[in-house]
């Protein structure tokens, strides 16, 4: 080829080539911008994507799946309540229920005026003792006449109830009357032990108004059980039945020596007060009043006879009852005057 | 619990005076407090009532002599007689050496000595003690007194293991020292045996 045509044709089809590459370029550019184009998320994919990256809301429950372990706690001690089968049971499982809500806990069973130790909690092991009378001071006998809802701060009664369950005085207290037609027949003691309050007193609350309504319930489930004979029906009967107070158990036979040496011990008891104050004793048969007289004195005597014949016998037998007619009234009833242990209340 | 404290060669004892209420056991540490001699007793101290019935206790330290080269201090203590101070009773008994029971021989107390000794019994178990085999004496006091029952059924209610039975009027002091005595004697035999 000649040298002169040669060159104009090289320079022609490195142009060509040139134009080609660049064209070829330009073409790989679009398809890469077109297909850029077409990976751009769209409004629908990112809410797809932000719907899954997100975690699930709990659905809108009056009864939510996850509880506190306190829900927890209150549920399972009114679960126990509820399902007790007897009214000793009621009183067992409160206390076993309290556990997770206060540090000590106890219950007194109210009878005739006198609070006696029916079980405790939390507190040293070897001071409580089961029966153990305590003379209600007055600031308790407010809550146990229902003149007082409850007592929530320490004072005498706290210190009344504490004699015989501990010698260390708790920062917090509160304690609760548990009622059955509108009487009062057990007290509950919860404190805070060594904390400075109690953690949780409204739970304290419901569980005693629950132990109350399934006292109640089991009350009346007793009587339906007595009443489920047909009863004839009258013109003049009341459309609801008025409750009948429940049965006394059967008269527990007393052996005739702990009877005899009962006797005795009321006998000294009242022979002391006789010795010691003879004073107040003149004075209130005279004027009629020897409870007034001489209350205090009275009433811790029948706290000891209790607390060693317990609170059965003298509900039973009356035996320190008819020992103060005989021995301070001489038979006369109306000088004793209003003695809360008096059967006749 | 007898305390001996050889630095200062002395022995400790406690003696408690037991009974029930107005038997006389103060009228018997009082008697003593008077007559012994002011360098051989120390104060006598009475926690009572407005009534001057005791309250918690009374209580008078008395030297009693040497023995084996040790000074001999007994420790008198009295129990409120009253059926309801049982708690400040039990208290008084821990580690006592030795129990002097005043009884009183009025026949309308003969049920309270009873229920007394019942007591003391039960007491003394809690305090780790055995009334039957603790230095103990039975010291039958006011028999002076017209209503006071005999002898013979005051021993048989209230003698249980040959104790040493002592006959009193503790405000005119017959029988005080001798009870003291007898009740000092087995204690101090006791700790010699041991």
């Amino acid at each position: 080829m000649d040298e002169n045509l040669r060159e104009p044709l090289k320079q022609m089809i490195h142009k060509w080539v040139n134009d080609r590459h660049q064209a070829i370029l330009e073409q790989v550019m679009l398809t890469w911008e077109e297909g850029m184009g077409r990976l751009t998320p769209d409004a629908a994919l990112l809410q797809k994507i932000q719907e899954l990256l997100e975690p699930p809301r709990p659905p809108e429950d009056p009864f939510p799946d996850v509880v506190s372990d306190t829900e927890n706690d209150l549920g399972a001690a009114l679960n126990l309540l509820e399902s007790s089968s007897s009214q000793g049971e009621v009183l067992k499982r409160l206390l076993e229920g309290l556990q997770p809500f206060v540090e000590r806990s106890a219950l007194f069973v109210i009878k005739q005026g006198i609070a006696s130790l029916y079980a405790t909690r939390g507190f040293e092991s070897d001071m409580p003792k089961p029966g153990a009378p305590v003379v209600p001071p007055p600031e308790l006998e407010e809550v146990i006449q229902c003149r007082v809802p409850f007592i929530a701060m320490p004072g005498p009664a706290y210190l009344a109830l504490l004699t015989i369950l501990s010698g260390f005085e708790a920062a917090d207290v509160c304690i609760l009357p548990l009622r059955l037609r509108r009487k009062t027949v057990a007290l509950l003691l919860v404190d805070s032990g060594l904390r400075q309050v109690i953690d949780h007193p409204n739970h304290v609350r419901a569980l005693a108004h629950t132990a109350e309504a399934t006292l109640s319930f089991l009350a009346g489930s007793k009587e339906d059980e007595k009443t489920s004979a047909p009863v004839e029906a009258h013109p003049s009967m009341p459309t609801q039945r008025i409750p009948e107070p429940i049965p006394e158990p059967a008269l527990p036979l007393l052996d005739s020596k702990i009877r005899a040496n009962a006797e005795r011990s009321a006998r000294v008891l009242v022979g002391d007060i006789e010795l010691y104050f003879p004073n107040k004793v003149t004075q209130g048969r005279q004027k009629g009043n020897l409870y007034a007289a001489l209350r205090d004195e009275l009433d811790r005597s029948l706290a000891s006879f209790v607390e060693r014949y317990t609170a059965d016998v003298e509900n039973h037998y009356h035996i320190f009852y008819q020992t103060v007619l005989q021995q301070l009234c001489d038979g006369d009833v109306t000088k004793l005057g209003q003695a809360p242990w008096s059967p006749h209340n | 619990m007898t305390f001996i404290n050889y630095a200062s060669r002395e022995i400790n004892c406690k003696i408690v005076y037991y009974g029930p209420g107005l038997c006389g056991k103060t009228t018997n540490i009082q008697w003593i407090h008077e007559q012994a001699s002011p360098e051989k007793r120390g104060k006598l101290v009475s926690l009572a009532t407005e009534t001057d019935r005791t309250l918690f206790f009374d209580f008078l330290p008395l030297d009693m002599g040497m023995v084996k080269g040790f000074k001999v201090r007994f420790h008198l203590y009295t129990v409120p007689g009253q059926v309801f101070y049982d708690a400040s009773r039990k208290l008084i008994l821990r580690g006592c050496d030795g129990v002097i029971f005043v009884a009183d021989s009025q026949r309308a107390r003969l049920e309270a000595n009873i229920e007394s000794i019942a007591n003391l019994a039960t007491n003394l178990k809690d305090n780790g003690f055995d009334i039957r085999n603790i230095p103990y004496v039975l010291q039958l006091n006011k028999r002076d007194m017209p209503t006071s029952a005999p002898l013979g059924e005051m021993e048989r209610l209230l003698r249980f293991r040959n104790e040493p039975m002592i006959e009193a009027v503790a405000n005119k002091g017959t029988g005080v020292i001798e009870t003291l005595k007898a009740c000092a004697r087995q204690i101090l035999m006791d700790l010699q045996r041991n």
